[in-house]
This record gives C-alpha cells, structure tokens and sequence, in this order.
C-alpha cells in the first residue's frame, strides 16, 4: 500500500533518503516468542503480561549502555521487569539506504519488558508508559554526549509495536528483517510515509507515532503546547497519582507537529479516556453554527472546549491501540482518506483508492470518511461502529449540558455594577495622543472600519521604514508583524462555515 | 462571551463581578513619568506578580487596564503587558487558572487585536477606540453610514468590522477557532531585543535584535510627553500626521517620494544617466538605509578577489534576463500597461508575469514589428481564471502563486464594475459579475498536494519550469525546503514591502517579513539540506537600484523581480488609488477616459532595467565577480554598519543574517544548477501519446484501451499539451481521442483536458479528477461487475472539477469534498457530493442526482446548478447568501433533461435513467440553484435585448 503512494512522501536530496516511513501492527506474539527464545534464549510469557518494543539507542556504546540502564531502571522503579534486549536485523545494503538516512541512524534494539504480578491491561500500558516518558526525559536532557538525542523509544506495549526509520516506503520491509518472517501476523497493520514541511526529517520523527498516524498540518501547534505546559499545574489523575510530574513535560521537544499530537492523545488515553474520546477532544467537529446537531453532543463539544481548545488544521488522522482503529478528519474535510470494504469483512483505507489490488466483485462498500466524522472499528466487537453512534455515546456518558448551566456563566447574566466608563470628550485629545493615535489612524483605519464593516482597503504596498529604523516613535507592536506560513498553514475560505469566534 | 471586543458595560461588569464565585483583581499597567527603562521593567514586573497574587487569592479574572493614564503616569504597551502575564503565567503553570481580560486605550486596528490574542489575551475592551469613533460621529464624519445612529451603532459596528477582520486573519492562518488562535503566537518579532522576546513574547523568533526596554521606554515617553506636555504652551491641539500610509512632507519615511519618482521617470524617458545617479543615489544612500535592513549592510571589496575590469564583467544584456516583473494582473492594471511590460520583458529577454486574470489568446501571437505581449510567466492563483491548457501550453514558466508578498493568505477581490466585457472573457466570467479569488488553491492542502499540483502543471507544459511563490516570513525556509522537495524548479521569495493594486492596510502594515530575511533563511535551509542546486531562487519586494539586486544576489537569490518599481517608470506616481479604480495615470485602472492618459512606453522600462544592470556591473567588478552566478550566496562580501543606525536601531544586529550556511558533504552546489528530475518517462501519457499519433498528426480519431491504477497519476494532461500545442484555441472535434480505462485512476485524472479527448473509467478515481478541464470530457462509472448501488458509494475524491473552463464530466457515484469549485464553464453530472459543492462557481452547469453536504454554493456567483432534491433536504445544505433556490421551469426542461439523458448514456445510471422514466413528476422534485448577480445580469441582458 505504502509502495502505491510513494508519491505522497518526500525524499531529501537522495532519492534513497526518505523523509521517513513505517509500520504499526498489533504485537505479533508468536513471532517474538519464537525469536526471543532463538536469539536470547528467553521464555516469553503469554500475550498480555509482557511488553515490547522497538528503542533507538545511541550509536556509542557507552552511551548505549547508560540509555539502557536508566530505563531499565525507570521500569524497575514501577515494579515491572526488563526480560532482554535483542539487536534488531536490518540491513541498510539490501534496503539501499542514502547516505544521509545512514549518517542519521540510531543503533535499533527490541526490548522486552515483564508485567509485575496482578498488572494486566491498561495498568501495565500506564507503567509502560510512565517509565518510557521518565527515562526519555532524562537521557534526551543527558547533553554529556551527543548521541544521547538519538534515545526514541518507538512503542513499549502489550499491544502494538511500530517499526520506522527515515525511509523510504519501499525500504521498510527490505530494511527490517522481522518484517519479511512468515511467522509475524497482525490482525491490523497501519503504514505512513512522511512529507517533512516544518521540521526536518529524522528518524524518530517517521512515522506511524505511538498511537497515531498524521496527514496533514497542525496549524494551531505553539498555541496547543503552551496551553498543554500551562495546563501541567492544574492536571491531576488518580491513575498517576504524584507520579504524574515525571510525564512532564507531556509534549516532547524537538517532535513534529504530529509527534506533539501523539504525546496529547497518548497522555489523554493513559489517564483513563479511550482513544475516540481523547480524539473528538482534540479534532471536534464543526459544532458552532450547527443548528442541526443534538443538543447533547453540542453540549459535550462546548464542554470540551473549555478544556482544550482544537488543534486546528488539514487533518486525516489514524488512530489505533490494537483494540479499536478508527481514523478522523479535519472539521473542513481537507485531507481525503476512502475505503473499501470486501465481502470477506477486510477493510483497506488509505489517502487513495487503488493502492492494494482488489477483485472489484468482492467489494461491497465504497466510503470515505467525512469531515469531523469518526470512523472506527472495534476488533473484540468484531464490527465497525458508526460515527452517530460513537457520539451518542460519549454525549450520553457524562451530563455535559448540566454541567453548562451549573458552571457557565453567560456575560449577559452580569449586571454592570456600577456605571461603566463612558465618554470624556474633554480629555479624548491627549490621551489619543498619549496611546499613538494620529489623523491616519482615524480617517485611515477607524472611520472606514466601522462604516465598511470590514478591514479597510489600501493600495500599492508599504514603502515606508521598518519601525526600528524609524526615528519615530513607535509602540512595540510595530516591531512584530504576524507570519503566516503558507504551506504550512494552507488557509481557509472564510466563507465556511465552522469558524467561532467565540471566546471562553 | 459571544465575542472578543467588550463594550465598556461588559467591561465593568467583568471589572467588578461578584457571582456564583467568580471574582476579578484589576491590575492599573501604568508607571509614573520620569522613571524610564527602570519604571518600564519594574512596572511590569509588579503586574506578573500582582496577577500571580489575584490566582493565589482566588480570582478568577485579572483585568489589566491603562485606564490611570494621566500626566503623570505612562502606560506599559498593552502588548507588552499582555504578553509578559500570559508567559509569566504558562511558566507557573497558572495560565489556566484564570481569564485575562484587557482593557486597553492602546489596541484598535484588527492587527492589534490579533496580537494581544495571539499572545494570550481572552477578551479585549479598546474604549478609546470606542471613544474617538463617538466623538467622530458628534463630529459628523460617520453621518454618511446609515447603519450609525447611536453609540451603541458605534460599537456594534466596530464589533462586526474587527470580528469579521479577525476571521479573516485567523482563516490567513488555516485556524478556524478563536480559541486555537489564543496564545498561538503565529508572529515573527522584527527589531525587538531577545530581553523583550524572552519576557513577553517568549518563543517568539526575533532573528536581527533591535529595540530593548531602553528604547521602548524612551518610546513611551516620547508619546507621552507629546500628549502631556511640560509647559501648556507646548501643548498641540490637534492629532499629528505623521504621512505613514501616505508621504507628506515632513512625514514618515516613505521610499517611493516625490524626488525618487520624478527622478526616475526623468532618468527612463529622457535615458539621463545622470538623473538615474541621483535617484540611484537618492534611494541607496537614504530611503534605503532609513528604511530597510538592506539599507544597514555595506560592500566588503577584496573578500572575494581583487577588482575586476569592468569589460569582463556579465555583459548588461545577461543580466537583464535575470530581471521579471511582478505579478500584476490584466484587471488590477489596465491593459496598456500590462502589455507595455510585456512588450518591455520580452525585449529584454527577462519575463513579464500575467497575474492571476488570464491572458488574451491574441498576445501569444507576435506582432508585426517583432515584439510581443506575450506574457512569459503565467501565473496559477488560487480563482484558476482562465487557467486553460492553451493557457499553460503558451508559457515559459508556470509561477503558482502561494502568497501574495503584501497579502499573505488573501484572495483578491474584483468587483462587478471592473468586469467588463473583455476581462470576463479572459477570466471565463460574466461581465458585471464580481470575482472573488478563494484564499486557498482549494487543491493544495498539504505539501504532497503542492508536490501533485507541481506534477500537473510540469504535464501540461513539460518545457516550462515551474515556479512557486512564497512569502518571506518565518518558517519559510523550512516550506522551501519541501517545495524543493516537491519538485519546483524555481522559487520566488516576496517581501512584505511590495505589493501593487488593492489589499487590506492590515496586510499591507503588518503581514510577512523584509526580503533579506527571507532570502537568508531560505538559501541557508537550501544549503544545509543540500538542496540549493535544484532551483533557482528569485526575490523581489521594493527592490530599485542595482545596489538592491547586489545585496540580494550576495545574500542568495539569483534572479529578481521588480513591480512597483517598472511602474513608476510607466507612469505611476504612487497615488495609492489602484482599490478605488481612480488611478489618474491610467496604471492601475479600467475607466476608459482614465486609461487614455496612460504615457508609459516599453523604452521606459527596458532603459530603467539597463540602467540598473549598468550599475550592478560596477559593484560586482568592485567585488571582484565576473558573473552573478559567482554572487549568490557570498553575504561574506558584506559588512553590517552600526553606525549606520539611528537611536533606535541601535540594537540591531543583522551579524546572524551574514553568517554563511555550513555547506555539506558531497555538496551539489549554490545556485539552481541542477535541473529536476519530474519523472515524466513513467507517465501513462507517453504511451497514450504514441497510440494517438494518427489524431495528432492527421486528425483521425483514434481509440484506445488500457488498465491503470493510482501510481498512474495526471492522465491525459501531457496528451492534451500535445493538442493544444498542434492545434491552437480549436483543438480537436470531440471525441477525435477516445481512452477507455479498467482500475483506480491516480490523482488528477484529466486534469486541464484538452477538448476532443474523452476519458472514460471503469472502476474509480481519486482527488482532482477533471481539474482546469478545457473542453475535454471525463465519464467514470463503477466496475460493472460491482455489487453495491453505485449512488450510495464514492467514486471520485475530492476537488474535482477545480477551475474547470470546458468540457463534460458525468460520475455515476458520489463525489468527496468541494466539487466543481470555481468552475467557470464545465459542465457535470454527478449523485452525490461532500461539503463545500459548487463553492466559488462563476460558470457552467453541475446537475447533483443525489445529496449534497453542508455549505452548497458559498460564494457561487455564476452558472447554474440543478439539484434533485426529493426529500426537501437541500435548502438546510445551501449557503444562501449569493444564491436563489428557484423551482425548474420549462425554459429549464430541455437543458437538464438532455444532461441526465447523456449522463445514463454514457454511464449506464439507473438513477438518471429511473428519473427519466417518470420525468413529468420527478421535475418538480428538482432545485435550481441560481445566483442572484448572476440572475441580475442575465435579465438585464434580456431586456436589452428585447428592448433592441
């Protein structure tokens, strides 16, 4: 599939150096324990009360062995067991990696990790978790050796594993051995080629991320991570508990837009919410201005937004923790994702049509998803749950809409206590001039923005002087224009619908 | 609060609530005069801990206000304020524990109010803004707006104005909530100290420093000394005007003053070398330094080799063909300038630029005297008017146009009166209908669609490189980068200083950066990346003197664009009335007695442009080049002149701009060198090419057949090069090229199809099928041997039909996202689309025999849709704001009952052919969707006629 959308990545200045590519699938339990057994001579337990994954290590041996011992350690420290390290095959010959894809490399290694007694599930993924972010942080903040900023720990789960590099599409299976054995199966498998635009490649940076695959721009990015910092001294978890401050900061430096998408959805279904909750938080849909929506799943929105405000942007993104795979669009629609499916109940979706080969007799849907609208499936249910049904439900979980009127105070309910500020002509002239104001301001700006209703027009450009290199006297705000990036944050029609400007 | 912008009564309530818990702590943000940078800094100081103590007592807003303003006390910029709390705040990881609402006589322009939410104010109450605009209405000057009858008029009306500019800001930036755009700091600070940027703007890039708390304070209290003076006798009694939109002696700076000009236009057209020296001289030696960074650096002879002799230096007429001028279109300015660039560019052998308006198929064909107004760049803008394959078949260089230097993210606007009968026909619009450019190229989203986009337009004119325009601002480099990636040949990098014809002042003040910068981040990303030999990077943006094109050149570009400055020498003399269609030189209007004063000559511009290479020689012999090849990218020959700088700018450091990228391992080079390698040997139009050469030759039709799956992308473009190339405006006779296809088409199949070909699919296909179709047609259907109904499933993706100008599409099945935006001309039958249908349509017919998603028919203000509407859902679906839903008449009969009849002959549909069986009643079930300019135009027309 991915070989079939080549296209949509991007390569550097070799075509052998992708900007990165990958694969998740579910935790291929027969596979490990039989290379386990052969490589290290280790006994796996049963599928559930171990974890695995693949870590990036510094390429210097030493500084290896100290990233490896302070998350053995941090695993220790919340009781759970490291069973072995194994070298991961790969061969960059075969793959035909360029250049700057080798000069980039980390050393790869598997780890396994043991479940402590009675630690099953969502307990074991929390402590998975909780030592992966407390050792990240301390390696990646180690500066005695460079190599240390290599330390990634691509997934350390019971439940899914992800194997990605900088690479190109075609090299993944050529480049990682243990993808080519017939014994490694999965029950889902989600692949990603990456188009690097604000942040260069790497090889941490590929993706899929933990839980997720992006396509798209995160526009809103600096604004979601200083909210999520400044979020950091109000949130509490009973799952965490004091521990909770080892996962700060929650968004990785140096990550993609995507990459801090991850650490969010990731933290959110750590503490307790399901991916789909987590995920119609972050990327809700178009609910101001819709009339038509059920008053619930309105209230559930506006609730949720005065918790986090969206991360905003052209969005396909794919979710999943082995359990549930679902994937969800941007509020406008802007990145396409289709999918077949077949009699035999496969589902194939992809950001085309046409990148597996299909008999067109067996399929027997043609869909694609819809713009803020959920598609999942659900593995142990068996079945897809539509996106009216996944809404009702978390709408009718929690009573949203009285939480509204409990907590929301309207700016109307407030009487002016006492007389507000009016209008004193005779002291407008110096304090106009006091705050900048000039002739422009008025005939330019104010006068025609109030009879227009809109910003008012000009012409033929600005060729006056840059404020700093005016001799005049200049407020600061002069000193800083606004920077759109064009492709990065590809703009909207304002005519759409969906946009608020309401403010919480 | 339903809106951002408080009135002074919310103000107050919000100033002293005291309900179901919730209290505020006003914080007073002004100092006492005389204290200076120490004042400033403590001043600010106290308000962080002040607002910190509010959250430690339980407040649950903090209100800073400037309203203590007095003789004695100066307030802190709100900006400043506001910026420096919010950080303080997410440093403490308190910023969530509380609103922050300001109450500022500072902010008052849309610009303002953006950054104080940008930087994390929740709610704004600019009441001197609310106060002067009162005391202007008792003053009369709002008399003439009917909506003001009251200060509460006022109010609201400044609410809706800003709202409506902060939309369109936000939308700029691809945010669609005001919450998202809270605290994103989408800024880039330029000439701010980094004590500043770390205390208030925190994380903000400030890349050349600048002005520190010294300076700002010193600032502060200038403009409070002016307002509260010592001695009453110093006391001005009325507004300053400072000339900063428009020069007046004594003003602002403004580069473009009445010496500079007449100078110019006196050097151009008498060819005086001698007045070109002055204004050369002028423009170098003080507007530019005055004003720009450039203005700052100085040449640094021998750090490249000695002198050189002059007559071994790039001879004037190569440079001049590194020269292109801006992107104007036919429409913004009149047709005699636009063709007198032309005619100039193409003797020069440099390249002129149509703009975004399409181009008269008559100047492709050269005139009698040899010259040409063929416009060697055509520009991709986001409203695709007239963007045909014959379009983009008659160029060298296809430029897409990202941003706008002056108006990054903005649509243009051209209203209904400047559409008269020739612009519309160019732009395939109505005459007396106005255009409205998208913001958006509604098919680039993303970086992989710019890649495809890149693809589609190297098919439709192989020999033509493609260009994108970027703007200069921050993160630019990083998006070259990827647009090098995605294969452009060659970059534009536009400064904010440029910028010709109408825009928002916000724009046109605030938005991108100065070229230097861009140019520096981008050759630095290029390098570093290796990237830099595979385009050619252009820069423009007020560039004037060959001063400017030797600093651009050292600091990485290596061709170079000009706008304003080519026409001034035509004649303009910066009236700033291009939006106003006043323009008394006839530059940049349509009024036909106007345009008869237009003087302009190509020998002006041809003079000015070797002027300008004349005196590039000397400083590149001086520096020791031969050519400029050898320039680009040596910022080591400058030399950065403090003491260039006044008061202010003393601060300024442009070292980080001269500092040379470290050049990889294996490095391929410092200009575009390279050529791109656009794979065009893979395409299946080589092979379709081959097997209808018997129509290409002799005009024999021809059919073929053949499997294609998603890697085979843009279908039939590079074929439809081959037709429009061969056989002019006519083309071919339809179906002359039939191509029957079995399998998933790849991205953009049919894309700018040229008419006489038909494409026809059996399976599916994916985004932008039948984009820009020029009189080609495109059917596909599902597989026959499908089990599923096909108008419950999705057969093509999104954005199909894009800037169509012609042709036929029939797609038994639903169509994704945005279908038939901004189409022109092209007719389609479909059952079923996404949201966003028919959004910006100027022309053509779309028949919808299925349901349509949310927001129908914004902004269509042409051609007609029929939508087949059975359960009365649609009106809930339509954006009715330029539309009418009429019922079908029987005029309309034959027109739509011929379309559903060919869509079941060429697709098989059960639904059009179940429609068709029972015709009487299932008309009735039909909604026509009519614009109303449109509607307006068509019965003015009728009148006309019959009345004749």
């Amino acid at each position: 599939m991915n070989c079939c959308m080549d296209h949509r990545g991007g390569q550097g200045y070799e075509k052998n150096t992708g900007d990165g590519a990958g694969i998740l699938t579910g935790l291929p339990h027969r596979f490990l324990a039989a290379v386990a057994q052969e490589e290290l001579g280790l006994t796996l337990p049963e599928p559930g009360a171990y974890g695995a994954g693949l870590v990036f290590l510094p390429r210097e041996a030493k500084a290896a062995q100290k990233a490896r011992e302070t998350l053995e350690a941090c695993l220790r420290a919340g009781g759970q067991t490291p069973l072995g390290w194994r070298t991961v095959p790969t061969d960059a010959d075969t793959a035909d990696l360029g250049k700057a894809a080798r000069a980039a490399m980390p050393h790869i290694e598997m780890l396994f990790v043991g479940a402590s007694d009675g630690v099953r599930g969502d307990a074991f993924e929390r402590a998975l978790y909780l030592a992966r972010k407390h050792a990240t942080h301390q390696v990646r903040q180690d500066r005695s050796h460079e190599d240390n900023r290599l330390f990634y720990v691509c997934t350390l789960s019971s439940k899914v594993i992800v194997y990605k590099g900088m690479l190109t599409p075609a090299q993944v299976f050529p480049f990682y051995l243990d993808l080519q054995d017939e014994r490694y199966t999965s029950h889902l498998a989600m692949v990603h080629s990456r188009f690097s635009t604000n942040t260069f490649p790497s090889w941490d940076r590929a993706q899929p991320n933990r839980f997720m695959s992006h396509n798209g721009e995160i526009n809103t990015r600096r604004g979601n991570i200083n909210w999520m910092n400044a979020r950091e001294g109000v949130v509490a978890s009973e799952a965490f508990g004091d521990d909770i401050s080892k996962l700060f900061p929650i968004v990785e430096p140096d990550g993609s837009d995507s990459g801090a998408f991850d650490n969010v959805l990731e933290f959110m279904l750590m503490a307790g919410r399901t991916l789909q909750e987590a995920i119609l938080m972050m990327i809700p849909e178009a609910w101001q201005g819709h009339p038509a929506m059920p008053a619930d799943k309105r209230a559930m929105y506006e609730y949720f937004s005065c918790l986090m405000e969206p991360w905003d942007g052209p969005a396909s993104i794919a979710f999943t923790d082995g359990h549930y795979i679902g994937a969800v669009l941007d509020r406008n629609g802007l990145r396409p994702s289709r999918f077949y499916i077949t009699d035999d109940d496969k589902c194939i979706m992809a950001s085309e049509v046409g990148t597996v080969i299909v008999d067109p007799a067996r399929v027997v849907k043609k869909g694609r998803l819809q713009p803020g609208r959920m598609f999942l499936i659900d593995f142990e249910a068996g079945r897809m749950i539509p996106d009216e049904e996944i809404k009702s439900h978390f709408a009718a979980q929690l009573p949203y809409g009285d939480w509204l009127t409990e907590q929301r105070i309207d700016i109307a309910e407030l009487s002016p206590s006492t007389e507000p500020h009016g209008f004193e002509p005779e002291t407008l002239l110096p304090r106009m001039q006091a705050f900048g104001y000039t002739v422009e301001t008025m005939s330019f700006m104010l006068q025609p923005l109030v009879k227009e209703l809109r910003d008012p027009l000009g012409s033929m450009g600005n060729d006056s002087a840059l404020a700093v290199l005016s001799d005049r006297a200049k407020p600061p705000r002069n000193h800083g224009p606004p920077c759109p990036s064009p492709v990065g944050a590809p703009p909207h029609s304002v005519q759409r619908r969906g946009g608020g400007a309401e403010a919480h | 609060m339903p809106h951002p912008i408080l009135s002074n009564e919310e103000a107050a309530a919000l100033k002293h609530i005291d309900h179901r818990g919730w209290t505020s702590k006003v914080i007073d943000i002004t100092y006492e005069k005389g204290t200076g940078e120490a004042g400033l800094r403590g001043a600010l100081k106290r308000i962080c801990d002040e607002a910190m103590a509010a959250i430690d007592a339980g407040a649950s807003l903090v209100v800073l206000s400037d309203r203590a303003v007095s003789a004695e006390r100066i307030p802190v910029s709100t900006l400043l304020a506001t910026g420096a709390v919010h950080h303080h705040l997410i440093k403490a990881h308190a910023r969530t524990r509380i609103g922050l609402v300001v109450e500022t006589g500072e902010a008052r322009e849309v610009h303002h109010l953006c950054l104080l939410v940008g930087y994390g104010a929740d709610a704004i109450n600019p009441y001197l803004a609310f106060e002067a605009l009162w005391q202007a209405r008792q003053d009369g000057l709002l008399d003439d707006a009917p909506h003001i009858q009251s200060d509460d008029d006022v109010v609201a009306a400044y609410r809706k104005g800003t709202a409506k500019g902060l939309l369109k800001v936000m939308a700029k930036m691809g945010i669609s909530t005001l919450q998202s755009y809270k605290g994103a700091q989408i800024f880039e600070a330029v000439g701010l100290a980094s004590s500043v940027v770390d205390l208030c703007f925190s994380g903000t890039t400030s890349r050349i420093e600048g002005a520190d708390f010294a300076v700002l304070a010193e600032e502060m209290g200038r403009r409070h000394a002016l307002a509260y003076p010592e001695r009453e006798s110093q006391r001005i009694p009325v507004l300053n005007n400072p000339g900063e939109f428009h020069w007046r002696r004594g003003g602002d700076r403004h580069m473009w003053d009445p010496i500079a000009i007449a100078d110019l236009q006196v050097a151009v057209r008498s060819q005086s070398e001698d007045a070109y020296w002055r204004f050369s001289k002028y423009t170098n030696e003080v507007a530019t330094r005055e004003a720009t960074l450039r203005g700052l650096l100085q040449f640094k002879p021998g750090v490249a080799g000695p002198a050189v002799p002059l007559d071994e230096v790039e001879s004037e007429k190569d440079i001049v063909k590194r020269f292109a001028t801006g992107a104007m279109s036919y429409g913004s300015i009149s047709a005699e300038a636009h063709e007198t660039l032309a005619i100039a560019m193409n003797r020069l052998g440099g390249k002129s630029n149509t703009g975004e308006g399409g181009e008269d198929p008559a100047r492709w064909t050269p005139e009698p005297n040899g010259d040409s107004k063929r416009s060697a760049i055509k520009q991709v803008a986001s409203g695709r008017f007239g963007v045909t394959i014959q379009y983009l078949t008659n160029a060298d260089e296809l430029q897409i146009k990202i941003i706008q230097g002056a108006k990054p993210g903005e649509g243009g606007e051209l209203p209904g009166g400047k559409v008269d009968e020739i612009i519309a026909a160019v732009r395939h619009s109505t005459p007396g209908v106005g255009l409205i450019s998208p913001p958006p190229h509604h098919d680039i989203y993303s970086i992989e669609d710019m890649a495809q986009l890149i693809h589609d337009l190297k098919n439709a004119n192989p020999s033509a490189r493609i260009s994108v325009k970027l703007g200069a601002e921050i993160g630019c480099g990083t998006v070259a980068a990827g647009v090098t990636k995605a294969k452009a040949d060659h970059l534009v990098i536009a400064g904010h200083d440029g910028g010709t014809g109408a825009s928002p002042l916000t724009s046109i003040k605030h938005a991108g950066l100065p070229w230097e910068l861009g140019v520096v981040e981008t050759h630095h990303t290029l390098v570093m990346n290796n990237l830099r030999s595979r385009v050619v990077l252009q820069t423009d943006g007020q560039l004037k003197t060959g001063r400017d094109v030797a600093i651009a050149a050292l600091l990485g570009a290596e061709e170079f664009g000009f706008a304003t400055a080519p026409l001034v020498a035509l004649g303009c003399i910066m009236m700033r009335k291009c939006h106003l269609n006043t323009c008394p030189v006839g530059v940049a209007t349509q009024d036909p007695e106007l345009r008869k004063k237009f003087q302009g000559q190509p020998e002006h511009v041809v003079n000015y442009f070797f002027l300008i290479a004349k005196e590039l020689r000397q400083i590149m012999a001086e520096l020791g080049f031969r050519s400029i090849t050898e320039m680009v990218g040596r910022s080591d020959c400058l030399n950065f002149d403090q003491a260039l700088t006044q008061w202010k700018a003393k601060g300024i450091d442009l070292s980080a701009l001269l500092a040379r990228p470290e050049e990889p391992e294996g490095f391929l080079g410092r200009y575009g060198s390279d050529a791109q390698d656009h794979e065009l040997e893979k395409a299946l139009d080589k092979k379709l090419i081959a097997l209808a050469q018997p129509a290409l030759d002799q005009q024999v039709p021809v059919n073929i057949e053949l499997p294609v799956v998603n890697t085979n992308r843009v279908v039939g473009t590079m074929l439809s090069h081959e037709v429009a190339k061969r056989f002019g405006a006519d083309m071919l006779e339809e179906d002359t090229i039939t191509v029957r296809l079995t399998g998933s088409a790849g991205q953009s199949l049919g894309a700018f199809l040229a008419r006489g070909i038909t494409l026809e699919v059996e399976g599916d296909a994916n985004d932008f099928v039948g984009k820009g179709l020029s009189g080609g047609k495109v059917i596909v259907y599902p597989p026959k041997v499908s089990p599923f109904k096909a108008e419950e499933n999705i057969l093509v993706g999104n954005v199909c039909l894009y800037g169509a100008t012609s042709g036929e599409a029939y797609f038994r099945g639903i169509a994704a996202e945005r279908f038939c935006v901004r189409n022109s001309g092209a007719t389609a039958v479909v059952e079923g689309v996404g949201d966003h249908g028919l959004e910006y349509m100027t022309g053509g017919r779309a028949v919808i025999l299925g349901p349509t998603g949310r927001n129908c028919a914004a902004g269509m203000s042409g051609g007609i849709a029929y939508i087949w509407d059975p359960k009365g859902a649609f009106p809930g679906n339509c954006n009715q704001e330029m539309v009418d839903l009429d019922p079908v008449t029987t005029d309309d009969d034959a027109e739509l009952r011929s379309l559903i009849e060919k869509h079941q002959h060429y697709t098989g549909s059960t639904v059009a052919e179940a429609l068709l069986a029972r015709w009487e009643s299932a008309r009735s079930e039909f909604v026509k969707v009519m614009p109303r300019d449109y509607k307006r135009v068509l019965e003015a027309r009728a009148k006309a006629a019959s009345a004749a």
